[in-house]
């Protein structure tokens, strides 16, 4: 029994108990007691009805993007008029990862609630994926308990717990493929124009530019920025558990942010839960975050469709690319 | 910090003293205006301490204040109260000799107040044999230290605690004996300690929240309810007041089915019952116990009949007087009686209650009638009682249709199943012949009478008759008196030594009950004037014995309404030829010594306390010319105790039900207690200071919640492989994530399982904690 309906029924028996003293008893303590047990109520609905009437929720999330196993939490602020407190506010919650689709549902409580003090609820950042946080059957009661009042659901808010970038080295790219520039290639201009870039193992040695490296006393080689380089695409099974899925998005962003930190833009494929193919190019951070949106808030089943069950992988517009599948067993693969 | 953050809020502060002030000031005042300002013949200690009120209300302002300061304080606030405690402590085994006299002083006063008031039997003997001077400072002292502690308690329960019902619990007690005992505390402190009440009741919900906003809800609760109550006030007011009709109706009401019930539940012997029986029995008459008299106006009885006039009824007479109580003459002596008629061969003889009605139909051989007399019916519908009354000169009816069964020479019996009954009855003013009657069966029960209906306690005949002859003047003329003659005499006789008081306390413990009234108290009510008159009228030779039941004025067309003050007690005679005679005592209800003439009209008794069958002592029954007796609480008796005797509210379904109810309570006690102990265990187990203990018993809960359909996670495992097995003990944190583990985990069952299951399961583990704590071991919770 909620407490709500015991402290109902205790006000029942006791509107029951001074009813039967009056019916039974001469004395005018028994009227008296009567009336002040059949006052009570309005009494305490005089005081609070104010702030039952113009309470309003509101949900955030605190960051609004934690890093898996980080601290993540909601705040449920209550605006409302007037200097006294709510007696009491009770709500549903419902936490949902849209990408594993776990779904968590928690009844609250609150005593005593006050505008400008938000209560705050641990979010369940263990896995990956968009949280979103639902608040529904929320009810505002008067001081006695006796009286509740709907208040109308806030919009929903949102987390990204975000996956812990592996520690990967930058894959080893072919050379020379020729194909066109990709997307966020810069040109610096017409005729021949030039990038330099530190040397890397691997770099033809025809590439060094000595005059520049004797300068700066470190190896720089010189590459054709109008060459068309080859474009790197992360494709990922989004299949497993949760755990397995974490694990897979670890590896794919610590190899994303790899290829970001060469300056190598890339594009992100993978299948959505009805196998529909989602192709998302990252050139910098904001779109490997547009990405992350993307590839964590969308359900991923634990088992479905994967990418080699398809005739052929979608095109880039240009040309061919240069794929790398992320998986847990054996890494990526170049293909 | 957080606690300086918490108390240093003015507005706080504010409606904590507000509070506790209303609350001490108010009980204080109520306290001393409920056991001070009782009118008593002597002044009490209390009433002493009473003329003081205002000292005590300033010092329980004071006191109030330093609770306030003391509990207040962000830090160290134990350390203050518990050095105020101390104080206190001290003071009060320095003057410890002092402090057990004014309780003692104090509790005999208000033990003694509650016992005179309801007619307990007991009452706290004390006497320290100071002056009253002395006893006043004593309870005075005590009772300033009493408010002390009461502060320092009172502020716990405000200020840290904020429990309204605490201090309900700690306020209302020292009341509570005057508010049962129908006392009214000085209205304006009273309203201050419910205004007390209410606002702590308002703000309980709130007892979390900033300390600002708790002090301002605790301020507009305070003043809301203070208004609310003054309001009430000016709509209720206290003078005048009464009882509303639809209390009074629902009472009516909740009797009539509690007496229907009752009776059904103490005849139903199952399913096979097959022969109709009759209940009802005259219930004893306990005098020794009768103190002031107290009714609540509940409705005993409701009747109709097509007479107009006033009617005794009677409930159940009793002959026999033993210790100061009144009780039937039984079964085993009335047997005498069908003996004595067996051997005269009168076998199917009519009960002794028919004698007056056949003698006013003329019954008998020898009778003749003018003319049949007229007859009436009543229709009574019990409601407060379980016993019949009837009214006198019941006629020979056909008591199945009726609904009831004479019952030797005492009462009357009645059909459980039948909610009333009607009875045919000779009205008293109906034309009598003049013979009498002239039967065997009244000439045998005559012999009956006059050796079982003329006992009295032993020693006590020789003082009845002394004071009789001592106060009755003879005047030249006077004739032999009959035995009417001697009734009336000693109803003057009564009104002129004692004094009608419906406040008489009980005569005391050992004493019998009619000498004290006779001779030390002098005053009384019917049960005192009616014991008293029956057994002088014995020691006079007289038959006589005690009757109980209501008084009523009927009116033609209309329901009458019998309340409980409407019980009264009197006397029957018994006229030869004739049979009893009713004979009103009692001063306040004795407008007319007999119940159906003025005493001018009674009839004439005979010279001959022999009553031969030929005497025309026989009570002619004619008009009452006058109106009815004032139905004043003086004609009662005390509900408590006379309208059980007569037939009053039978309190055995009452206690079977407090019995069901005590029985249910408990039930629901063990229930409860089988949720919260091992409810209680289990958080204790899991908040353990050991953290790999609290995480293997979480693992244990784990594997018991498997068994609902839990899970087991693999993390869960490795922490109780580590707590089981590492030599490192394991972290807060750790320990946080078991507990969290089984949150979830009981979190999960309780939206996954079915509906009965889940209440099996909310029953045995309770809802589990859901918030940012979820899982955090209490040292861990902000």
């Amino acid at each position: 029994m909620s407490a709500m309906a015991l402290r109902r029924l205790v006000y029942a028996l006791v509107l029951a108990g001074a009813l039967l003293f009056q019916i039974t008893n001469d004395n005018y303590l028994a009227h008296f007691l009567l009336a002040v047990c059949a006052a009570l109520p309005p009494l305490s609905l005089s005081i609070s009805l104010r702030g039952m009437l113009g309470c309003r929720l509101t949900l955030c999330a605190v960051p609004a993007a934690p890093a898996r196993g980080g601290d993540g939490r909601w705040q449920v602020s209550v605006d409302m008029p007037g200097l006294l407190p709510l007696a009491r506010l009770a709500l549903r919650t419902e936490e949902k990862n849209l990408l594993t689709g776990h779904t968590q549902r928690r009844r609250l409580s609150m005593s005593g609630v006050a505008g400008k003090r938000p209560a705050d609820l641990s979010a369940p950042t263990g896995h990956c994926g968009v949280l979103e946080l639902r608040a529904d059957k929320i009810r505002v009661y008067d001081y006695l308990g006796l009286f509740s009042r709907h208040v109308p659901s806030p919009p929903p808010a949102r987390m990204q717990c975000s996956p812990i970038p592996a520690d990967t080295p930058p894959p080893l790219l072919p050379e020379g493929l020729g194909l066109p520039a990709p997307y966020g290639a810069v040109r610096r201009g017409p005729g021949e124009d030039y990038d330099l870039r530190d040397y890397r193992p691997g770099d033809p040695m025809r590439a060094v530019h000595w005059k520049l490296s004797s300068k700066w006393d470190k190896l720089i080689v010189r590459e054709r920025a109008d060459a068309a380089l080859p474009l790197p695409l992360l494709t990922l099974d989004r299949l497993g558990s949760p755990g397995e899925l974490d694990r897979l998005l670890d590896k794919l962003l610590g190899l994303s942010r790899a290829l970001l930190s060469i300056q190598r833009p890339h594009a992100v494929l993978w299948l959505e839960r009805d196998g529909r193919p989602q192709l998302r190019p990252v050139s910098d951070e904001k779109e490997l975050q547009d990405c992350l949106a993307a590839l964590l808030g969308s359900p991923a089943p634990r088992t479905g469709p994967k990418l080699d069950s398809l005739p052929e992988l979608p095109q880039l517009s240009g040309g061919a690319s240069f794929r790398i599948h992320v998986a847990l067993e054996g890494g990526e693969d170049g293909g | 910090m957080a606690d300086q953050e918490k108390r240093l809020s003015p507005l706080a502060l504010l409606g904590d003293g507000a509070l506790l002030a209303c609350a001490l000031m108010g009980l204080a005042g109520s306290f001393l205006s409920l056991y001070g300002d009782w009118q008593s013949v002597s002044p009490t200690p209390l009433d002493l301490c009473a003329s003081r009120t205002g000292f005590f209300l300033l010092a329980a302002g004071i006191f109030a204040l330093a609770a306030l300061c003391a509990w207040s304080l962000p830090r160290f606030h134990g350390l203050a109260s518990g050095g105020l405690a101390a104080l206190l402590a001290g003071i009060a085994a320095l003057r410890w000799e002092g402090m057990v006299q004014g309780a003692g002083l104090t509790l005999r006063t208000i033990t003694h107040l509650f016992a005179r008031r309801v007619s307990w039997g007991w009452a706290f003997q004390y006497d320290p044999g100071l002056s009253l001077l002395k006893e006043g400072e004593a309870a005075g002292q005590f009772l300033l230290l009493a408010l002390a502690a009461l502060a320092l308690a009172l502020g716990w329960a405000v200020v840290r605690a904020r429990r309204w019902w605490m201090v309900l619990a700690l306020t209302l007690p020292p009341l509570l004996p005057g508010l049962l005992a129908d006392l009214y505390p000085h209205w304006p402190p009273f309203m201050a300690l419910c205004a007390c009440w209410c606002a702590m009741l308002l703000t309980d919900l709130c007892k979390w929240a900033a300390p600002s906003r708790r002090g301002a809800l605790t301020l507009a609760a305070l003043s809301a309810a203070g208004l609310t109550l003054l309001a009430l006030t000016l709509a209720l007011p206290r003078e005048g007041y009464t009882r509303p009709d639809w209390a009074l109706r629902a009472e009516e009401r909740l009797y009539a089915t509690g007496n229907r019930l009752s009776e059904l539940f103490s005849q139903w012997d199952g399913p096979f019952q097959s022969t109709v029986t009759y209940m009802g029995d005259p219930q004893d008459a306990d005098l020794s116990s009768a103190g002031p008299l107290r009714y609540t106006g509940r409705t005993m009885l409701r009747l109709e009949s097509d007479y107009e006039g006033r009617l005794y009824l009677w409930g159940s007479a009793l002959g026999r007087y033993e210790d100061g109580r009144w009780s039937e003459l039984g079964e085993a002596v009335y047997q005498e009686y069908l003996d004595s008629l067996g051997e005269a061969g009168l076998g199917d003889a009519p009960s002794p209650l028919l004698f007056p009605s056949m003698h006013l139909s003329g019954g008998g051989d020898g009778a003749t009638s003018s003319q049949p007399p007229e007859q009436y019916a009543v229709t009574i519908d019990t409601i407060g009682t379980s016993a019949v009354f009837s009214p006198y000169h019941l006629l020979d009816q056909d008591w199945a249709e009726a609904g009831v069964l004479p019952v030797r020479d005492s009462y009357l019996a009645h059909h459980p199943g039948l909610p009333g009954y009607t009875l045919a009855f000779t009205p008293p003013e109906s034309s009598v012949s003049d013979a009498q009657v002239d039967i065997l069966e009244e000439q045998c029960y005559r012999r009956f009478v006059r050796e079982h209906y003329l006992d009295v306690p032993e020693g006590l005949d020789s003082y009845l008759s002394e004071l009789y002859y001592d106060n009755y003047h003879y005047l030249p003329g006077d004739g032999f008196p009959g035995p009417l003659t001697y009734a009336w005499r000693i109803g003057d006789i009564l009104e002129q030594l004692c004094q009608y008081d419906p406040s008489a306390p009980a005569a005391p413990e050992g004493t019998d009950p009619v000498l004290y009234f006779l001779s030390d108290s002098r005053r009384g009510y019917c049960m005192h004037y009616a014991s008293a008159a029956t057994l002088m009228l014995r020691a006079l030779g007289v038959p006589a014995r005690y009757v109980q039941g209501y008084t009523v004025q009927t009116e033609l067309g209309r329901t009458v309404r019998v309340p409980d003050y409407a019980a009264h007690a009197w006397v029957e005679v018994y006229v030869d030829g004739y049979g009893w005679y009713p004979v009103e005592v009692t001063p306040a209800a004795a407008l007319d010594r007999s119940p159906f003439t003025g005493e001018e009209d009674a009839p004439s008794p005979t010279l001959s306390p022999s009553a031969a069958p030929d005497e025309s002592q026989a009570p002619v029954p004619t008009p009452s010319s006058k109106p009815a007796p004032t139905q004043t609480p003086g004609a009662s008796l005390p509900p408590g105790e006379a309208p059980p005797q007569g037939g009053g509210f039978d309190a055995a379904p009452l206690i079977k039900a407090a019995k069901a109810l005590a029985a249910a309570a408990g039930a629901a006690a063990l229930l409860w207690l089988g949720q919260r102990l091992p409810k209680r265990l289990r958080a204790r187990r899991l908040s353990a200071p050991g953290h790999s203990q609290a995480a293997l018993y979480a693992y244990r809960c784990l594997l018991r919640l498997r068994r609902w359909g839990g899970l087991v996670e693999p993390q869960a495992e490795e922490l109780a492989q580590k707590a089981r097995f590492s030599q490192h003990p394991l972290t807060s944190d750790e320990a946080d994530v078991m507990r969290a583990l089984v949150d979830a985990q009981r979190a999960r069952l309780c939206t996954c399982l079915p509906p009965v299951r889940r209440a099996a399961f909310l029953y045995l583990w309770g809802r589990p904690q859901t918030g940012k704590n979820a899982g955090k071991s209490p040292e861990n919770r902000p």
